[in-house]
């Protein structure tokens, strides 16, 4: 059985798996980290049912009856608060009805807010939505009586001020845009600031308040405060513009999966931005410049708007949220079928798939190259990285093997991408264990390739060297001999230059077997045709060569022509062939090479003896294969097919 | 008779002059290099060019290349190219087109003063030459043996020298015949193995090799 915890220090250093032994493992209260009350202890449950794997019975139905009732309990607080709180207000009339709305808005606040607290990654936008709901309260104080009127007006405004924090924050748990971030402590700064003064300025005497009130004023000149107001109205319009400009440019940037859910946010975004921002203003402004004393219907009309834009952000929350329950319960059903992926690009598509990140990278820690291998067995190249982020992912041991790279949206969904990541761990070992043994295998293969033209060079060095040195030398010696036979009539010269001749001849004619045998210089000129031509007659071998007019990389053609000499030589000396047929020709980006003859066959390939081993190994170094078809007395073909991508 | 040589190897082009000036030969110009060479030709037009196959600066087929520049430009001046190695392949390209006074001979020829002397003679006269060797060769493929079968041992002798690209009077020479002879079995030779006849030696050649090597290749294996 295995339980899982998680660090909930900075998720992008790592996502620990600790594997607890079966029935002696320490409960999860004791290993997990508490801060403070247990509720905001973001305890990671499997989200996805691995298989074979039962869920930690110890766990989970232990903690949630024990987390419903506590909400329960502060929701059933907060009902109480808030009747307690509008008190004076809770007659019969029309303003009674917002009263009850007021009330049922903070409790969806609150509780809404505690509850999402508790889940994984969720901590901070809770708090915040929490924060909300207790600000709320606070502001539907109606005693008059006391500091709550002034504490009631400011904390009014910053309910929304909280609740457009955390709309540009949800689901993810920081500010990634640079202009979000700027945006949010200056939204806090003015908003909170100018109410500060604006209170310090308002004497609520001109607002209709009896002394009762405990005011902060100092204000005396009403002129003082109509411009404080004017520029508070003002910047509050901005400020919602400003937030809806916002808000549409995050729906626009949101891919992947954390699309389906911003559809409902972007509503709130707007219906929020629209109210607090705009209509919010519209009512002060029509109060103190054309209706002077609080025309109640007005009154009525702006808390009533107020409630119902909270209502309607909250229901596009609870959307949200069941949107992206739904998506998690669609998500584990994906990932019960990645268990059975082996193969790491198979592997990656389906966490593509399953991330709805078409750009992800599955990558590979290579100790050996110090760096990372992408899932074809490349090297991955991270520099160009735009909006993805690193996501590593540490194993058993603690070590960090495997890494994503994936969309900064995704890696924001710290609990799915934790959830995903878990699920395959299995299969992320796998494959890159496969990918290492693919990449070392793709560098020994070139490793050979390189001996193999660095031999091929040699070669053809040797081959030029013996042109143009010892052969010329000798041929000069026989022009030589020829002219001193021709400057002397004495038939013993004669004679004896002649034996000379012969000598010489002699060793030219093995100078060239010598040079044709390290390399022939027809190979390199004119390729494999005339050269497989020449060969055949010096063999004296009747011979159909089919060669395709094209030229191949050296080591290939070089390889192929000796395999193809020594086939030839096999043909006539060992198995008494008179007729051969060589073809040469593509094969996609290959070349392929068939001899076939038809001596006695039975040629069968011993180890350590030359010939047909040899030719294997040719093949081999260059990452071909060979193939020998020889039944006795029927004739032998011989397949080659070199790659040569 | 003046001749020009070319060779990128100073050392053999030494011995080859040595040998040439003691065969009664004016070497009017030497060369290292293709360029060079065609300069030289163009400027002092001699009787004949001795050219290596393989020169500067890519070692590959540049003396062929300016045999075939000199003969397009240059008819009246002969050219033979000696290479340390004959592929028939060269053999058939030297001989495309105008087939006249162009020879192509083993350098191991040096070693024969006659038969060196023999062949800048021809190809000065605007014969063609080709190495005995290539001829060998083709005809000693068993299977080419098979074909040729149907020819007299004289024909076959006279084929061999046809494909040396002899005239009808060398040949005649050669074998002790009438040159009246020699033309009957070149022309029942050619009928016997359905090869087109040619109007004089120098085409000839060309069709008899081509038909040599067909022939040499084996039908379906």
């Amino acid at each position: 059985m295995v339980g899982f915890g998680v660090d909930e220090m900075d998720m992008a250093t790592s996502m620990r798996a600790r594997v607890t032994p079966g029935r002696d493992e320490p409960r999860p209260e004791a290993t997990a980290e508490h801060r403070g009350c247990p509720l905001f202890n973001a305890r990671v449950f499997p989200l996805a049912a691995r298989r074979g794997v039962r869920k930690d019975e110890g766990m989970r139905p232990a903690a949630e009856p024990l987390r419903r009732r506590f909400l329960v309990a502060i929701g059933l607080l907060t009902a109480v608060t808030m009747i307690v709180a509008q008190w004076p207000g809770l007659v019969p009339g029309r303003w009674l009805v917002v009263h009850l709305v007021n009330g049922f808005v903070a409790v969806l606040l609150v509780v809404g807010g505690a509850r999402l607290a508790s889940r994984p990654g969720q901590r901070t936008n809770g708090r915040l939505m929490l924060a909300a709901g207790l600000v709320f309260v606070l502001s539907s104080v109606g005693w008059d009586a006391g500091p709550w009127a002034a504490i009631g007006w400011v904390a009014q405004s910053m309910v929304a001020v909280l609740l457009a924090w955390l709309l540009l924050r949800y689901p993810g748990d920081r500010l990634t845009d640079p202009y979000d971030r700027v945006f949010v402590p200056a939204m806090f700064g003015l908003v909170l600031g100018l109410r500060l003064l604006e209170t310090v300025l308002w004497n609520p005497i001109w607002g209709g308040y009896e002394g009762r009130a405990w005011w902060p004023t100092i204000g005396r000149s009403q002129g003082l405060h109509t411009v404080n107001f004017v520029v508070m109205w003002l910047v509050d319009i901005v400020i919602g513009v400003v937030f809806l400009v916002l808000v549409v440019r995050r729906h626009r940037r949101t891919t992947g999966l954390a699309r389906r859910q911003a559809l409902p946010l972007l509503v709130a975004g707007v219906v929020g931005a629209i109210v607090f921002g705009v209509v919010n203003n519209v009512y002060p402004l029509l109060t103190t410049f054309w209706f002077q004393s609080a025309d109640d219907v007005l009154n009525l009309a702006s808390s009533l708007s107020n409630a119902a834009a909270l209502l309607v952000m909250m229901g596009a929350f609870g959307v949200a949220a069941l949107l992206g329950g739904l998506q998690r319960a669609r998500v584990s059903a994906l990932l019960a079928d990645m268990d059975a992926e082996h193969e790491p690009e198979t592997l990656q598509r389906s966490l593509r798939t399953v991330l709805a990140d078409p750009g992800l990278l599955l990558l590979f820690k290579d100790t050996a190259a110090d760096g990372w291998i992408a899932a074809g067995g490349d090297l991955a190249d991270l520099s160009v990285n735009g909006r993805r982020q690193l996501v590593p992912v540490s194993e058993m041991d603690d070590a960090v093997r495997v890494a994503l790279l994936v969309d900064e949206g995704v890696a924001q969904q710290r609990d799915l991408l934790g959830a995903v990541v878990r699920a395959s761990r299995l299969a992320l070992d796998n494959a890159r264990l496969q990918t290492l043994a693919q990449a070392r295998l793709e560098e020994v293969t070139r490793s050979r390739q390189r001996l193999a033209s660095v031999g091929l060079e040699e070669r053809r060095r040797l081959e030029r060297d013996l042109h143009d040195g010892a052969q010329q030398r000798l041929l000069s010696v026989a022009a030589g001999i020829a002219t001193a036979r021709a400057a002397t009539d004495d038939p013993v010269m004669h004679e004896r230059l002649d034996d000379v001749r012969d000598g010489l001849r002699a060793a030219l004619q093995e100078l060239r077997d010598l040079a044709n045998g390290i390399h022939p210089a027809v190979l390199t000129q004119s390729g494999l045709g005339p050269a497989i031509e020449s060969a055949a007659e010096r063999l004296a071998l009747p011979a159909r060569i089919q060669v395709e007019p094209r030229r191949w990389p050296p080591e290939v053609e070089s390889a192929a022509y000796f395999v193809t000499a020594e086939a030839l030589t096999n043909a006539v000396k060992h198995s008494g062939a008179e007729r051969v047929g060589v073809t040469v020709a593509s094969h996609g980006v290959d070349l392929l090479l068939t001899i076939v003859d038809d001596g006695a066959g039975g040629a069968t390939p011993t180890p350590g003896s030359g010939g047909l081993t040899g030719m294997r190994d040719r093949v081999a170094a260059l990452g071909g294969t060979l193939v020998t078809v020889s039944p006795s007395g029927g004739g032998t073909t011989i397949s080659a097919r070199f790659p040569c991508a | 008779m003046r001749v020009v040589l070319c060779d990128d190897s100073g050392l053999f082009r030494a011995g080859l002059v040595a040998l040439l000036r003691e065969l009664g030969l004016d070497i009017v110009g030497e060369a290292d290099n293709a360029v060079r060479l065609l300069e030289m030709v163009e400027g002092v037009l001699p009787d004949a060019a001795i050219v290596d196959l393989r020169l500067p600066p890519t070692f590959g087929d540049e003396g062929l290349v300016a045999a075939l520049t000199i003969r397009e430009r240059h008819p009246g001046v002969g050219v033979l190219v000696l290479s340390t190695y004959v592929e028939t392949s060269y053999a058939v390209r030297l001989l495309q087109g105008n087939a006249r006074g162009v020879g192509y001979l083993l350098k191991d020829r040096v070693d024969d003063a006659a038969t060196l002397l023999t062949g800048i003679e021809r190809v000065a006269r605007g014969e063609t030459v080709i190495d005995p060797l290539i001829v060998t060769r083709l005809l000693d493929r068993s299977n080419a043996a098979q074909t040729l079968d149907v020819l007299s041992r004289r024909e076959r002798e006279v084929l061999a020298l046809l494909a040396q690209g002899r005239t009808n009077s060398a040949i005649a020479e050669s074998l002790f015949l009438s040159p009246k002879t020699v033309e009957a079995h070149v022309a029942s030779t050619f009928t016997k193995l359905g090869i087109t006849s040619a109007p004089d030696a120098n085409r000839r050649v060309l069709a008899v090799l081509t038909y040599l090597r067909v022939v040499g290749h084996s039908p379906e294996v």
